[in-house]
């Protein structure tokens, strides 16, 4: 018999071909053990900013060792801190009683929509804690256990716990859609703190703690680097300006201290926001002064605990205190502002050595920061425009087509939704939404917040940003979008790297950004340049 | 050229998308598959599109790289999930099993054996440009790897060499956006 050939179904032999099975595994999400993928997960804190920050179990370790090197008294550890923070915190212990499991939040978290992983899902990810708490708190569930979801504390469920609370950027777009109002980013939050009590975290959030409460901003800028840093946006200012623009450190008695994330200092497109900042103060003659012990407005307190959110906040107020300012103006930072708005007050507050926030260039006092005594640059850049206390030239900004992403924070925890989108359309002539679901309150995420900034979890990065750059590309391809705008460095940061992947030409920039360009400033030279020293593209330039 | 497959189009690509689906968790296929908002399900919603624009330039013909640009979208979102190269690009292959599933009852008819080996035949091909694709995606991954950290590092570079001197910019560092 003559052998068969390609065109005849004889030629192939399917069982001699590699069989892959397609099928996911059947068994329930409990019994189905943590896989430790990369790019899904982030490098472990270095034992030394353990031990400078006095944080529990400063060791060298990988999540991929079998053994994590726990304290040996690790389970006792992590009751004890559940107890400790159930009593002290309502919302926990309402947060783990009141969940109907109705699934209303489960197809709303960035990093389930994109990658699929069920335990991605806000009420999958917080039943990893809650399944612990029901057996150990819930006396259903001392009763008959797995009957009511609960199960037994283990080892694996710390890895799996590790491995999924950084996978959640506290973003809160699935509370919005919560019935009970259950904030998942706080359950994330105690999930954190409880695996600090072991010495479980990243050190992406760790090291610029740990830099933070030695030099006073995240990237550990000494003094005198911050002054390098800032005089080196100076001179690019005057390139495009012809003016020379003040550069206040540390100056006592100054009326405000201004207090940016100092991811604006190190890389674009946050540097040109930061020039931004400077070219308006100066332009506003501003009465204010940099601080170089309060040289961080992030906060990664937050993604680590209370304790640390409440002493790097500290440090901010303790430096106005000694400065001796009225007030304090806070740049574009998006966690920050949820420090700043929900925490800071029963943390450090109330700040009444300082006074009630009022704008010097238009007297509006800011009642919404009575108690803070600090404003968002956004709120106070709108009100200066509003008052035509700026003059602006939006056909500079010609050559951009502005969408604008609701950065997480400002938009979810502060209600920022008017005052951004005001800004933009005064200084730009073309500005167009994304689609309804994905702005404002529904805004997505861009997948890196929280703590998930860094590169070794790049592909979690992607899929969690793929929503918002769906989005992105929607705009892009239907209305010329090529500039996406935010008010949060670490989205200046991430945003650009999801635009990059998912929508190709599509740059990101910080809002001040703009306003600086648009900005017809007294005693400039005819401008030329913007301020990524391209030539500025005006009127018909745009079809 | 693909009658018998043309007749049976809407089943086949059906097939393949349930296929597709179910090489994910069981809700996570029930979500993709259910909810037609392009921006509250991107993943379920572009599998759909371009998994038909794919089987359609197969069958009617397309304008060169129509095919790709789709296939391209499927697997740019497949290449940062977590699953192995292999089944990243293996959905292809599914066609093929759809195709023969649907048309088990036409088989003995040698015509129609034959259709399907042509056809499957294409399928290869497209999973050969699906590896490409799979290829430079995960390639474009450590690119943006490597351009972030350039992103962050640039401007130092720039300030040491303007510091050492190089202000004529002859050594200036390379620019991050080189990296495209």
């Amino acid at each position: 018999m003559a052998e068969p050939r390609p065109d005849e179904m004889e030629f192939y032999k399917q069982e001699e071909l590699v069989q892959i099975d397609y099928t996911p595994p059947q068994t329930s999400w409990m019994r189905t053990p943590v896989d430790f993928r990369p790019g899904s997960w982030i490098y472990p804190a270095k034992a030394r900013h353990l031990e400078y920050l006095g944080l529990a179990n400063p060791r060298e370790w990988s999540p991929l060792d079998e053994d994590w090197k726990l304290p040996e008294d690790w389970k006792e550890i992590i009751f004890e801190g559940m107890r400790e923070r159930l009593n002290k915190y309502r919302s926990f212990k309402l947060f783990m009683d009141i969940c109907v499991r109705c699934g209303a939040c489960a197809d709303k978290c960035h990093f389930y929509i994109g990658g699929g992983d069920p335990k991605n899902m806000p009420v999958l990810r917080a039943e990893l804690l809650r399944s612990v708490y029901r057996r150990d708190f819930t006396l259903a569930g001392k009763l008959v256990g797995k009957w009511v979801g609960a199960r037994e504390l283990t080892p694996e469920v710390l890895k799996e716990w590790f491995y999924y609370f950084f996978q959640c950027t506290e973003c809160r777009r699935c509370s919005v859609f919560c019935p009970y109002g259950i904030d998942t980013a706080e359950i994330t939050i105690m999930g954190r703190e409880l695996l600090n009590l072991l010495g479980l975290n990243v050190n992406w959030v760790i090291e610029p703690v740990s830099n933070c409460f030695r030099t006073g901003n995240h990237l550990g800028i000494q003094p005198h680097g911050l002054k390098d840093t800032l005089e080196f946006f100076a001179e690019d200012i005057e390139e495009v300006t012809g003016i020379q623009v003040e550069i206040p450190i540390n100056r006592k008695g100054a009326e405000i201290l201004f207090v940016t994330p100092s991811g604006d200092f190190l890389a674009d497109p946050g540097t040109y926001t930061c020039m931004g900042y400077m070219m308006l103060f100066h332009e506003l003659g501003l009465d204010y002064t940099w601080s170089s012990y309060a040289s961080e407005g992030g906060n990664f307190g937050l993604f680590t605990s209370h304790e640390m959110i409440k002493r790097l906040n500290a440090k901010i107020y303790a430096e106005a205190r000694r400065l001796g300012v009225k007030w304090i103006l806070g740049g574009e930072c998006g966690h920050m502002w949820r420090v700043l708005h929900q925490y800071m007050d029963t943390m450090n507050g109330p700040a009444d050595f300082l006074e009630v926030p009022k704008s010097p260039v238009t007297g509006t006092v800011f009642e919404n920061a009575a108690s803070t005594r600090m404003v968002h640059i956004i709120e106070f850049v709108a009100d200066a425009i509003r008052n035509n206390k700026l003059r602006l030239d939006p056909s500079r900004n010609d050559g951009l087509r502005v969408t604008f992403h609701d950065s997480c924070n400002p938009a979810r925890s502060m209600g920022f939704f008017e005052e951004p989108r005001y800004v933009i359309k005064s200084v730009c002539n073309h500005f167009c939404e994304m689609p309804e679901n994905t702005i404002r309150e529904q805004t997505f995420c861009c997948g890196g917040g929280a703590g998930l900034g860094t590169d070794e979890n790049m592909e979690m990065r992607l899929r969690g940003g793929f929503p918002r750059g769906n989005a992105v590309r929607y705009v892009q391809e239907k209305h010329g979008v090529n500039r996406l705008a935010c008010i949060c460095a670490i989205d200046r940061a991430t945003l650009s790297t999801v635009c990059d992947y998912w929508a190709p030409g599509v740059e990101v920039t910080g809002i001040h950004e703009l306003v600086a360009n648009a900005m017809v400033m007294e005693g400039e030279k005819e401008r030329t340049l913007n301020l990524r020293l391209e030539p500025i593209e005006r009127g018909e330039g745009v079809s | 050229m693909f009658e018998l497959i043309c007749q049976h189009r809407e089943r086949i690509l059906e097939t393949w998308l349930t296929k597709i689906l179910s090489s994910y968790p069981e809700q996570t296929a029930s979500f993709w598959s259910r909810n037609p908002n392009p921006f509250a399900n991107p993943v379920g919603t572009t599998f759909k599109s371009r998994a038909e624009r794919v089987f359609s330039a197969l069958l009617d013909g397309a304008e060169p790289g129509e095919l790709c640009l789709a296939l391209e979208d499927i697997l740019k979102i497949r290449a940062v999930q977590e699953l192995t190269a292999a089944e990243s690009v293996g959905f292809v292959f599914l066609l093929k099993d759809a195709a023969a599933e649907v048309l088990a009852e036409h088989l003995s008819d040698p015509g129609s054996l034959k259709q399907l080996i042509r056809f499957s035949r294409q399928v290869d091909l497209v999973a050969l440009e699906a590896f490409e694709i799979f290829a430079r995606s995960r390639e474009r991954v450590f690119e943006l790897r490597v351009k972030e950290l350039k992103r962050t590092g640039f401007l130092l570079l720039k300030r040491s060499s303007q510091i050492a001197g190089n202000s004529d910019g002859t050594h200036s560092p390379t620019d991050p956006g080189e990296v495209q």
